[in-house]
């Protein structure tokens, strides 16, 4: 702790600026630039430096001006020096984007991981559009009703999941409270964390961990998401005893008619 | 002179993050210089100021708060408070510049040193009201020296017990407790200023501040105006602002930080508070009168007019 890394301020401001402009090129605002510099150096960058540090890069040829309302700036790339794939990629991912890998994953390597006796049953739904808005938590990303056949007794279990997905910055206690309240319909709830492995959102990881213990809620962590083998399960999520007829009227209110008439079905209704 | 002022409350979830975060931001849009001191091993503070990436470089560095208690308390090492401050650390522009707000930040392992500290006092032979004592004398020795660089230092404060919490209530200037008027929020009121204080001298009564306000609400405005006869009648133990703040859905929003290059929407500070900026300069107003004399920024003339 004594040995105290390079202070941001000892690299020099044109540098700073430089490697805070997108690689891609894309183009971003002179205030928003100044702010970020500021925040960056941690000392106030006054208008008159920062216009002078940015002439002087258009000068050398290292950045351009973007036309547009407040004026922007953008980095000339390099032609011998093209731009990671990876960090060029600017837009954040949102849930919608994550949904068809976590789709996937439980199809996948949850339900494996489930070991569900040979004769079980396994429906899974994206509810994330699904049944009414009423209610502030009353909406999972995705439910799933798994069917337990024993082989020396005649009755099926029957087992409802809830699993609330989270973006990498998304994810705060607050989404813990939003999966165990869904546990109100169902037996489990599961929160599901997009969280790259050094992410520097990992800072938040301990406190949602012990939230998740605390009330049962099961935490998984989606490393890379296309890759089903790269989640982990971190949290088991514990059982709930949600009765019966709310268990019942929640499926009827978010299983399309379709799940709703094969459930029946299997269940022999 | 500065003024010190604890958030504080027993419960969660009432607001005293989003008060210390939006008075803070408030106040410097006035030309204050300000510090905001996050006592909450949440980090919710911590993380809507200063955003992921700061708050690692900080963590790793060991510029947080539990890392100076963990040197001051456990390890009797000297380390300056002014080493751990994060200046410039906002997001906000008001006026083209940004806000002159700074932060002293806490991660979840604040939890851990403060655990650490209890135990291996208590196991010293120390008592929590000692505990707290040496916490109170450390803090208000640093806090002392930082009055002459900051107009507001405002602590955001943990849930809870927490003797760092206690301490930082004990050497404030003003108290605010931020509170839904509801049933629940209220009911912790009275209890946790008597394990504070017991009876509070007339200067240290804490004033309670309406958060989440519903206009419409026939149950909050029982336990509004309930409150309101408490704190009048004679040997009431806390006072009520009376400006309330409104429950409004953009109010979480603005909390998350999102401001990226390329999500430009909310970096002023109209734009990322509205509606809710006319309470806060109200509120700003309404502390300053109640704070003691020659405490805190006065601004001279135009409230909007940013120094810079
Ligand atoms: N005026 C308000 N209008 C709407 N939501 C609010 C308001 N004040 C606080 N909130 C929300 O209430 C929740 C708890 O507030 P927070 O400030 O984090 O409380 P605390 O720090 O006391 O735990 C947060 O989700 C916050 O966004
Ligand atoms: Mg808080």
């Amino acid at each position: 702790m004594d040995q105290s890394p390079l202070r941001s301020e000892d690299m020099m401001l044109d540098e700073q600026m430089l490697s805070l402009l997108p690689d891609d090129g894309a183009p971003v605002l002179n205030r928003m630039v100044r702010l970020s510099l500021s925040r960056t150096v941690e000392r106030r960058v006054t208008q008159q430096e920062y216009f002078k540090i940015r002439d002087q890069l258009i000068a050398d040829g290292k950045i351009g001006r973007a036309r547009g309302p407040g004026g922007q700036v953008y980095l000339i790339q390099d032609p011998d020096d093209p731009p990671h794939p990876l960090i060029s990629q600017t837009l954040p991912i949102t849930e919608a984007d994550l949904m068809p890998f976590l789709e996937n994953y439980l199809e996948t390597a949850f339900q494996t991981g489930l070991d569900l006796p040979s004769g079980s049953h396994f429906i899974l739904e994206d509810t994330s559009q699904r049944g009414p808005r009423r209610g502030q938590w009353a909406r999972p990303d995705f439910i799933l009703v798994t069917l337990l056949r024993y082989r020396f007794q005649p009755q099926k279990q029957l087992d409802l999941h809830a699993f609330e997905l989270k973006t990498e910055n998304g994810c705060n206690v607050q989404a813990v409270h939003e999966a165990l309240a869904q546990t109100r319909f169902t037996h489990y709830g599961h929160l599901v964390w997009h969280l790259p492995e050094n992410s520097p959102h990992t800072v938040r990881l301990e406190d949602i961990r012990a939230q998740c213990i605390s009330h049962g809620v099961g935490l998984i962590l989606m490393r890379e998401p296309g890759d089903p083998e790269s989640y982990e399960i971190l949290v088991d999520a514990r059982r709930k005893n949600t009765p019966l007829a709310i268990v019942d009227g929640f499926l009827e209110a978010r299983l399309t008619d379709e799940n709703q008439k094969r459930l029946a079905r299997l269940l022999g209704v | 002179m500065s003024a010190v002022i604890a958030i504080a409350n027993m419960t969660g979830g009432v607001g005293k993050t989003t008060t210390a975060i939006a008075l803070g931001e408030t106040l410097a849009t006035q030309g204050a210089e300000v510090l905001i001191i996050d006592l909450d091993a949440q980090g919710n503070t911590s993380f809507s100021i200063a955003g992921p990436r700061i708050l690692q470089n900080l963590s790793e560095t060991g510029r947080t708060i539990e890392s100076y208690l963990n040197a001051r308390l456990l390890e009797r090492k000297s380390r300056r408070i002014s080493d751990i401050i994060r200046r410039s650390v906002s997001s906000v522009l008001h006026d083209d510049e940004q806000l002159s707000l700074s932060i002293i930040c806490a991660t979840p392992n604040l939890r851990h040193v403060e655990q650490k500290i209890i135990v291996q006092l208590t196991k010293a032979g120390i008592s929590w009201e000692e505990i707290e004592g040496e916490i109170r004398k450390i803090l208000a020795r640093d806090i002392t020296n930082l009055r002459k660089r900051f107009d507001y230092i405002l602590f955001d404060c943990a849930p809870g017990i927490s003797a760092a919490t206690e301490a930082a209530i004990k050497l404030a200037d003003l108290m605010i407790m931020p509170t839904i008027p509801d049933f629940v929020s209220t009911q912790g009121v009275p209890a946790f200023i008597d394990s504070i204080f017991g009876e509070p001298d007339d200067n240290k009564k804490p004033w309670v501040l309406f958060t989440r306000v519903k206009a419409r609400s026939r149950h909050q405005r029982t336990y509004k105006s309930l409150l309101r006869e408490n704190a009048n009648k004679p040997g009431g133990t806390y006072r009520v602002f009376q400006v309330e703040m409104p429950e409004m859905v953009h109010v979480p929003e603005a909390m998350s930080q999102s401001v990226t290059f390329t999500n430009t929407g909310r970096m002023s500070y109209n734009a990322k508070w509205r509606d809710f900026a006319q309470p806060l300069h109200a509120l700003s107003e309404e502390v300053r009168r109640i704070l003691p004399n020659g405490c805190g920024f006065q601004p001279d003339g135009n409230l909007q007019v940013h120094g810079g």
